[in-house]
């Protein structure tokens, strides 16, 4: 896909979330839904939409800019690094849930500890589940 | 694998930052290629042997590991 057209596609993205978080914010203050929580949520997707959306309409309108960034997310080396670290940042919080959930077990903190084991089950559920849908893609 | 594409941007006289823009890529792209710590795609590979005009085999070296 053309880049121009995927980032005009966030900027997009970015103009949702703020129509989304300004009918939050309504929806809280007109009382069909009232929750400070709800409201604070809708304030700051509100707000992180428009912030975001300002800065990639700047970035849309520099050529040069658009370019370099264009390069930069798209570098194969770039990705890469993306992906490595996506999958040392999984292997990583699994080793970690492991041992504290062993802990807690020793501790007899029995409920701390089948929640971490259900995570660690989840997960590893979850990827191999993406396992078997990559494999039939490739 | 090896490769020569320090010996042949030398060559073409040209800067790290204007190969990285010819054949799309970062300059640190560049970098980790000429110093051997990363390896190219193919489609890179081919995007290299076409902007220096010449082979795959001219500008990578396979060495079994």
């Amino acid at each position: 896909m053309d880049y121009k057209k995927k980032f005009r596609k966030r900027i997009y993205l970015m103009a949702a979330y703020v129509v989304i978080g300004v009918l939050i914010v309504l929806s809280g203050f007109m009382n069909i839904c009232r929750s400070d929580v709800f409201i604070t949520i809708g304030f700051a997707l509100a707000f992180s939409g428009a912030f975001n959306m300002i800065r990639l309409l700047k970035i849309y309108k520099d050529e040069e800019k658009l370019k370099a960034l264009g390069i930069k997310e798209t570098d194969e080396r770039n990705i890469m690094i993306a992906e490595k670290s996506r999958s040392w940042a999984l292997a990583t919080y699994i080793v970690m849930c492991s041992v504290a959930m062993y802990f807690m077990y020793a501790t007899g903190r029995d409920d701390v500890g089948y929640i971490l084991a259900m995570n660690v089950c989840g997960l590893l559920v979850i990827y191999l589940i993406c396992y078997f849908i990559v494999k039939r893609k490739y | 694998m090896k490769n020569r594409i320090r010996q042949f941007r030398k060559m073409k006289g040209i800067k790290q930052e204007e190969l990285a823009e010819a054949v799309g890529v970062t300059r640190q792209t560049i970098i980790s290629l000429e110093n051997g710590r990363y390896n190219a795609s193919l489609n890179l590979a081919f995007r290299l042997s076409e902007y220096f005009d010449t082979t795959i085999e001219e500008l990578f070296i396979f060495e079994e590991e």
